[in-house]
Parts: C-alpha cells; sequence; structure tokens
C-alpha cells in the first residue's frame, strides 16, 4: 500500500484526525526541528517555533494549498517565518555573536532523517562551499537571519541600493552551481 | 518600478511593519513585476533550508506537542470534511487577481441572470463580495474551483464556478456542500458541461451565517443529508 501524500494527510489534519496529524509530523519533525535550530541558534527557540508550527497546522491556522507550492516548501518557510518573528522578538539575532554550533549539534546517525535530505544536504553544502565568502556571507544575511535590507547594507558595507542585486547574484549563483552538481530535485 | 518595489526583500524577511505589510501587499496585487520577483526569491531560496545540519529532537517535544492539542470529540463523519478556519483565508496576489475577474464576471451574470427571470429592483452596488477561495483539488485529480459567498441586498449567495472536473458515470452528480461546524448542507449541484465546466449560485437562507467550509463531492443522489462520496474539491472562505 502506498502511504498518504502530504497534501492528503494536510487535509486530514485540519480536519482533525490525530493519526494523518501524527503521520505528518513524524515525517517533518527533524526537518523543522532541525531547520528551526539552524535559523535561531538557540535549541529553546527551535522548540517553541516547531511546536508553533505545528500547532497550527492542526488548527488550520496557517492554510496551505497546493497554489502555494510544493508541501514540504511551504512548511519550511513558515517555519522560517516562525523563526524570524522569535529571532526579532528576543531582539538578540542583529547583536549577538554567532555560537559554536558544533558544540551544541550532534550528529544524527538516525534512519529518520530522509535520504533526500542528506543528499540534498551534501549537494549543497559543496555548493556553498564553492561561493566566494562575501556570497556566502550575504546569503547568511538575508535567509537565515532575516536580517532587512538596510542591516545587509551596513553590515556589508553596500550602498542600499545594490543589495538586492548582490543577494540575487549570490543566489543565483548558488542555484546555478547546484544545478550544475545535479543532485537537487525538488519533485 | 515604483518606490514600493524596493521593499519586496524585507517583505520577504519580514523587517516591515504591520502598515508597511499592509501597503506591500496592497502594491503587490497591482504589479505583475514584483509578483513575478516574489516567486523568483521563493524559487532561489528552496534549497537553503536543507543545508541545515540534522540534530537530535528533544525526546519529549512530540508529547509535548500532542499533549496541548485542543480535545476535540470524534464526529461521526462519514466523509472527513476540512474544518472551519477562525480566519478568512488569505489569497495569493495572483488568484486574488484571477478570483477578481471571476467575481466581476459571476456577479455580471447573476446580475443578468436575475434580469430575465424578473424584474429585479437590485443595483449591482448592493451586490457585495464577502468571502472568497480557491478550493484545493484532493488526491488524483486535477479540477479546479472558486467559491464567493455574496451578500445581495439581505441575503448571502454562494457562487461557485469549477473546471476540469472529471467526466463522472450516468448514475453520478457533484454535490456541493457548505458546512457549518460539523453540519455539512447540500448547496447545489455542479452540471459540467463537456469541457469539464460548471457554475453555480446557491442561496443560502437555512444557514445560520457562521460556515466557512466549501466542498464538492461525487454522490448518487442529490441533496442527501451528509455527503458519502469522495471529495473532489475542499476549502476554506
Amino acid at each position: 500500500m502506498t502511504e498518504p501524500d502530504d497534501v492528503q494527510l494536510y487535509y486530514q489534519t485540519v480536519a482533525h484526525n490525530r493519526h494523518s496529524f501524527e503521520q505528518l509530523y513524524d515525517r517533518y519533525e527533524k526537518l523543522v526541528f532541525s531547520f528551526a535550530y539552524r535559523m535561531t541558534n538557540n535549541r529553546t527557540m527551535a522548540e517553541e517555533v516547531t511546536q508553533d508550527v505545528f500547532l497550527k497546522l492542526w488548527n488550520g491556522t496557517n492554510h496551505y494549498t497546493e497554489d502555494k507550492g510544493k508541501f514540504s516548501s511551504w512548511l519550511l518557510t513558515v517555519t522560517r517565518n516562525k523563526s524570524i518573528d522569535e529571532l526579532r522578538k528576543s531582539k538578540r539575532h542583529a547583536y549577538e555573536p554567532m555560537l559554536d554550533k558544533d558544540s551544541l549539534t550532534e550528529e544524527t546517525v538516525s534512519t529518520e532523517v530522509t535520504a533526500e535530505w542528506n543528499e540534498r544536504r551534501e549537494v549543497i553544502r559543496t555548493a556553498i562551499a564553492e561561493l566566494r565568502a562575501e556570497q556566502r556571507e550575504i546569503i547568511d544575511l538575508f535567509y537565515f537571519k532575516g536580517f532587512s535590507q538596510s542591516k545587509i547594507a551596513e553590515h556589508c558595507k553596500l550602498p542600499l541600493g545594490t543589495v538586492k542585486g548582490r543577494i540575487r547574484l549570490a543566489l543565483k549563483h548558488l542555484k546555478g552551481i547546484i544545478g550544475q552538481e545535479g543532485g537537487v530535485s525538488n519533485e | 518600478m515604483n518606490e514600493s518595489c524596493h521593499m519586496l526583500i524585507d517583505y520577504f524577511n519580514r523587517t516591515l511593519t504591520e502598515d508597511e505589510m499592509r501597503q506591500f501587499e496592497n502594491h503587490l496585487i497591482e504589479c505583475p513585476s514584483c509578483q513575478e520577483e516574489l516567486i523568483e526569491w521563493e524559487m532561489l531560496t528552496e534549497d537553503l533550508p536543507y543545508e541545515s545540519e540534522a540534530i537530535e529532537v528533544p525526546t519529549d517535544l512530540k508529547a509535548r506537542i500532542f499533549a496541548s492539542l485542543p480535545d476535540i470529540p470524534e464526529q461521526a463523519k462519514v466523509v472527513s470534511m476540512p474544518t472551519k478556519e477562525k480566519s478568512r483565508r488569505r489569497m495569493g496576489p495572483v488568484t486574488s487577481l484571477l478570483a477578481a475577474g471571476l467575481f466581476a464576471s459571476l456577479v455580471a451574470n447573476a446580475f443578468l441572470f436575475s434580469e430575465t427571470q424578473k424584474q429585479p429592483e437590485i443595483a449591482q452596488s448592493e451586490i457585495q463580495l464577502i468571502g472568497q477561495s480557491i478550493l484545493a483539488p484532493q488526491e488524483g485529480t486535477s479540477a479546479s474551483a472558486v467559491a464567493m459567498l455574496i451578500a445581495d441586498g439581505n441575503q448571502n449567495i454562494l457562487l461557485l464556478d469549477a473546471t476540469d472536473l472529471p467526466t463522472l458515470s450516468k448514475d453520478e452528480l457533484y454535490q456541493v456542500w457548505v458546512i457549518e461546524g460539523d453540519q455539512p448542507y447540500p448547496a447545489g449541484i455542479v452540471q459540467p458541461n463537456e469541457t469539464g465546466t460548471g457554475t453555480v449560485s446557491h442561496p443560502l437562507t437555512d444557514l445560520s451565517g457562521t460556515w466557512d467550509t466549501v466542498a464538492i463531492t461525487v454522490e448518487k443522489e442529490p441533496n442527501l443529508s451528509a455527503p458519502e462520496g469522495q471529495i473532489i474539491l475542499a476549502g476554506g472562505i
């Protein structure tokens, strides 16, 4: 028997079917938590984000429709938005130095980690490593730290008007490398 | 490009104030260039979450989350329907535009229809859009539908326009439902043409007005007290 797909599980979840919710939860718990941790660099905040994301899923507060793209991409966007909100609430993201994540991170050998995620992570990390340092930095400030345009300009000592172009260039470059390596599929 | 276009990055990163957020969303509806650009930013960043290191989730997190779920009594439903939402669904800018166009067309059709059936005193200005939604197709179908709730004078009317409905066998029909709480009400039959397109206009006289979910199912009989067949499309409104 084939497993129900994400969209099917989502609609059953908003109809308050616990079993479907649990399947969806088990499928994405680790990815959501790990991504929230990547964004916040803080376990407590990552827990709060994960809890909020899944509770809103159950309550139907965050509404998904297929015109919003793949369910997993939408779920990760919701996770990112919540992480940014939490970071902003804490008012720490712009001022605290990066923690040594390796000291907090436990590399997992769990079979729960999907092969797809491992594969994509390898490809993306290899691609990021090929970027110039300033491109890596601008992607980090923009995407993972969620800085405003003016904050990025200030941080990178760039004119405000050139920030968007620099981010786009870095992301396009990254996408290009990922494409060449051919290991990432969105299907 | 105008001044608002420059806010796209800060909109994407949620660094705008609530007022600025609203201002940009209003701009987004009217700016195809920002709509395209936003899709591009989403596409350019879609791989990045997967860069995250897999880390161990606290062992009790799942238990805590499940313990905090509101206790909802199991309903003996014939089929599982999406529950109502707390707030109206926010539509994407592109679908909003499509829906707005469709709304204008449906209102015009409804107006022309009533003009030819009787002598109405209804002015178009009395017709107001209360809610709208793109219904999501269920597994294995490419069907789509826009549902709109309009107030026509003192009466609420559900307008629904569906496309790409799969061909039915002779003894089947497409039943529209609105759901109030857990109670479904039949709200018209869609009779698709040969291309799978069909429209329904249904007055909602028996409902208290608190419903906010619309669905289409395949049934053997019209106007059953509860759906028995497969859900084809469903969504909050």
